[in-house]
């Protein structure tokens, strides 16, 4: 055991460090425009040297590196240290451009991938319906192909940030003869067209991100589909497995414990620092456990997937440990705010100090984890039966 | 960045595991009443001390094989994932402490006999309700000290002794009184009240600096064994789940069991992380073994525990039995979580380390 990256990668490490001194961050009292503009060149420069969108190839824009998970990490710490933007955020770069990869055309691969990585492209999930959640192969919304482009009508729902994206990635039924998971295509149409209409949903949160989308005539060329018709199932298998991946991160657990210890020792109840409370520091402690727990995990699943092992069970529980994780640490954030979070926060703007109600938006967003991305129980569907081997339930 | 056991390890580790699967059968140490544990003990350590595991943390120049704690800890996670009664770890630490303080005449009179097994060692630690180093008060200058609780104590030829400063100690022979045994909760690991005579005691010169590690060690292996203890329980129930039927179909059809059996995956096995994490540390992140060997013990017996238990209600009324042997992996991470200090005392000390 070693945690340590070793001599090898030390060149390698201080490399990114270099990069990112020499790139990182726009001079101070940039405006708004020239930040974007600067953000745009840096992901442009990072590409370029390999740090970014490291396994899509060059002729797509990408930085075609060979999959290296150790140099990945060095990577992903050393620009979190410098508070560098990754790569653009967002199901674009997340789920559609590796499904691209795994089952695209190469026209689409050419034409979609590159503006897409730039941002200039920006996707929505049309995946949830109101009949069809978890039960997702049960999907009605439809596409006819007529006159050589296909004519869509349905209803998909649980779209985020549909109103800000220029495209729908969707799973949609082309072949109405057949039900579940036969029939069912992935097409790829504008939301910038007549037959889209949208209607932000209000959550709990008082956030409006999540959206529903009706499709009503809506059309997109006949080869805007990815794979085969009638095999949008097996495509979308893809992207699924890719945001599991992207929700699982030990990172976000560790962030928001830390900031966790950071609010218990500066709020003050009684004359003193809420963390010298003893229950509360149990619980601190507690949270902890399962926090350390969810990244040394990590770590193993590194270290297996440098060796080209399997992960196992692992990698079944990433998405329900961090839910688990987060939703303990909401608990805990709740107690320690008490009447400090009986006030919505401001819907834009505000610090932590200032606004210690801010958690809230972090109390109600890690519920929001435990349904988006394959709710909780079919996280404990897929550990059972596909991380311990037990037979599927009758029926379904 | 390598965070998984090495080669030699894991080989270490498949070779106790197949040994241990055929030597200790589950469904009969449940019938052994305590002469026939020892003989099952003596049988076990045979194997152990033959494969030098003894020696774990003690250097060459000692006679030992000088692997670290973590290697020691894969000892104990497959002791515990087999229920398997050992001296091998006690007479490990043992070794460790009088390699790492004895004076030579201690060294030449007991380490030969640690690391082959013909000396048993015992740790007497625990005084009044407290674990703990910084609660060490027993003199050299007074009356008997009582040590409460020692594993391994009814047969012990050395006992490993915690003194106020904190220091260590070693005695044997007379001068150490047993008191009456009383059944076990853990049948492998009876533990025995001792009264030790002062003057049976010898210190053990420099060993103020062993007491922290000697409490961050044994904090980690109870972790591991723990972790073993209770991923062998959750095994047992996930088979189970598989082939019991109710209903017409195996109970692991339904989803009230395989969420229930979901829920004990998501806990048990990132559990063990953190005690090789801890043992880890003991070996290469001196500034970080207190706080991960506190975690360990607050975290893993808990989960182990909670993990076991659930277990039980998995499997229905058999799980209930004295002779199914479940209730083996329950008591040894019960036994677990007490030892060394329980739960809430390491979650306070994990506050006060990380300076909350």
């Amino acid at each position: 055991m070693d945690l340590e990256f070793g001599a090898a990668y030390q060149d390698f490490k201080t490399e990114v460090e270099s990069f990112l001194a020499q790139h990182w961050p726009p001079p101070k009292g940039a405006t708004r425009e020239e930040r974007k503009a600067a953000t745009a060149g840096f992901r442009l420069a990072a590409t370029e040297a390999g740090y970014i969108y490291r396994n899509v190839p060059r002729a797509y824009g990408g930085a075609e590196q060979p999959p290296n998970v150790i140099k990945a990490e060095i990577i992903r710490r050393a620009f979190a240290k410098a508070r560098a933007p990754m790569e653009v955020p967002g199901n674009g770069v997340a789920l559609l451009v590796p499904t691209l990869l795994d089952c695209g055309a190469d026209w689409q691969k050419e034409q979609l991938i590159a503006p897409t990585l730039r941002g200039e492209i920006t996707w929505c999930q049309g995946y949830s319906e109101p009949g069809a959640g978890s039960d997702l192969a049960s999907v009605r919304s439809k596409a006819e192909l007529v006159d050589g482009q296909w004519v869509i009508h349905g209803h998909k729902i649980w779209t985020t940030l549909a109103y800000e994206s220029t495209h729908m990635f969707a799973l949609l039924r082309t072949d109405p003869s057949t039900s579940k998971h036969e029939g069912i295509s992935y097409i790829l149409l504008s939301m910038k067209q007549p037959g889209v209409t949208i209607r932000r949903i209000r959550q709990i949160s008082g956030q409006s991100e999540f959206c529903e989308v009706f499709l009503d005539g809506a059309t997109t060329p006949a080869d805007w589909i990815v794979g085969e018709p009638g095999k949008g199932w097996q495509v979308s298998r893809s992207t699924l497995k890719h945001e599991r991946n992207m929700v699982g991160g030990s990172a976000r657990t560790q962030a928001q414990f830390d900031s966790l210890v950071r609010l218990a020792k500066t709020t003050v109840r009684n004359g003193r620092p809420v963390s010298e409370d003893p229950v509360v520091r149990s619980r601190l402690a507690t949270i902890e456990g399962a926090v350390k727990a969810h990244t040394y995990s990590a770590y193993h699943q590194l270290t297996k997937d440098a060796a080209g092992e399997p992960l196992g069970i692992l990698l079944q529980l990433n998405k329900l440990s961090s839910t688990e994780i987060l939703k303990s640490i909401a608990t805990l954030a709740q107690d320690i705010l008490a009447e400090n979070g009986l006030h919505m926060p401001p819907s834009e703007g505000g610090t932590a100090k200032d606004h210690p109600e801010l958690w809230l938006n972090q109390i109600f967003g890690s519920l929001a984890l435990s349904i988006a991305g394959g709710t909780s129980n079919i996280q404990r569907n897929i550990i059972s039966e596909r991380g311990l081997g037990l037979p599927r339930e009758q029926g379904v | 960045m390598d965070f998984d056991l090495s080669s030699e390890q894991k080989m270490l580790q498949d070779g106790l595991s197949e040994f241990l699967s055929k030597a200790v059968v589950a469904t009969r140490l449940v019938q052994m009443d305590g002469a026939e544990v020892d003989a099952l003990r003596a049988t076990v350590d045979a194997a152990l001390f033959d494969m030098g595991l003894a020696g774990i943390l003690v250097d060459e120049a000692h006679g030992g094989l000088d692997l670290g704690l973590l290697t020691l800890v894969v000892v104990a996670e497959e002791l515990g994932r087999h229920a398997a009664p050992s001296s091998a770890i006690r007479n490990a630490l043992a070794a460790w402490v009088i390699s790492s303080s004895g004076s030579e005449a201690q060294k030449t009179r007991w380490l030969g006999g640690l690391l082959d097994g013909s000396v048993r060692a015992a740790f007497a630690v625990q005084e009044g309700d407290s674990w703990s180093p910084e609660a060490w008060t027993s003199g050299l200058d007074g009356g008997p000290l009582n040590k409460r609780n020692v594993e391994g104590g009814a047969d012990a030829d050395l006992l490993i002794v915690a003194l106020g400063g904190p220091k260590l100690g070693l005695a044997h022979g007379a001068g150490i009184t047993r008191k009456e045994p009383r059944p076990a909760l853990d049948t492998t690991r009876p533990v025995v009240d001792l009264a030790i005579a002062p003057e049976a005691i010898e210190e053990l010169q420099g060993s103020e600096r062993l007491a922290a590690p000697l409490r961050d060690a044994q904090l980690a292996l109870l972790a591991a064994d723990a972790y073993g203890a209770g991923q062998s329980a959750f095994d047992m129930s996930v088979e189970y789940a598989k082939t019991r039927t109710q209903f017409d179909r195996p109970i692991g059809s339904f989803q009230a069991i395989k969420h229930q059996l979901a829920n004990m995956a998501l806990e048990i096995h990132p559990a063990r992380f953190l005690a090789w994490y801890a043992a880890h540390a003991w070996d290469a992140i001196p500034a970080d073994v207190e706080h991960a060997a506190a975690l360990a013990k607050a975290h893993v017996p808990d989960v182990a525990v909670r993990t076991a238990r659930a277990t039980v209600e998995a499997h229905g009324g058999i799980g209930y039995t004295w002779e199914y042997p479940l209730h083996l992996f329950l008591k040894r991470a019960m036994f677990d979580r007490v030892a060394w200090g329980g739960v809430e005392e390491h979650r306070a000390r994990v506050a006060t380390l990380s300076a909350w």
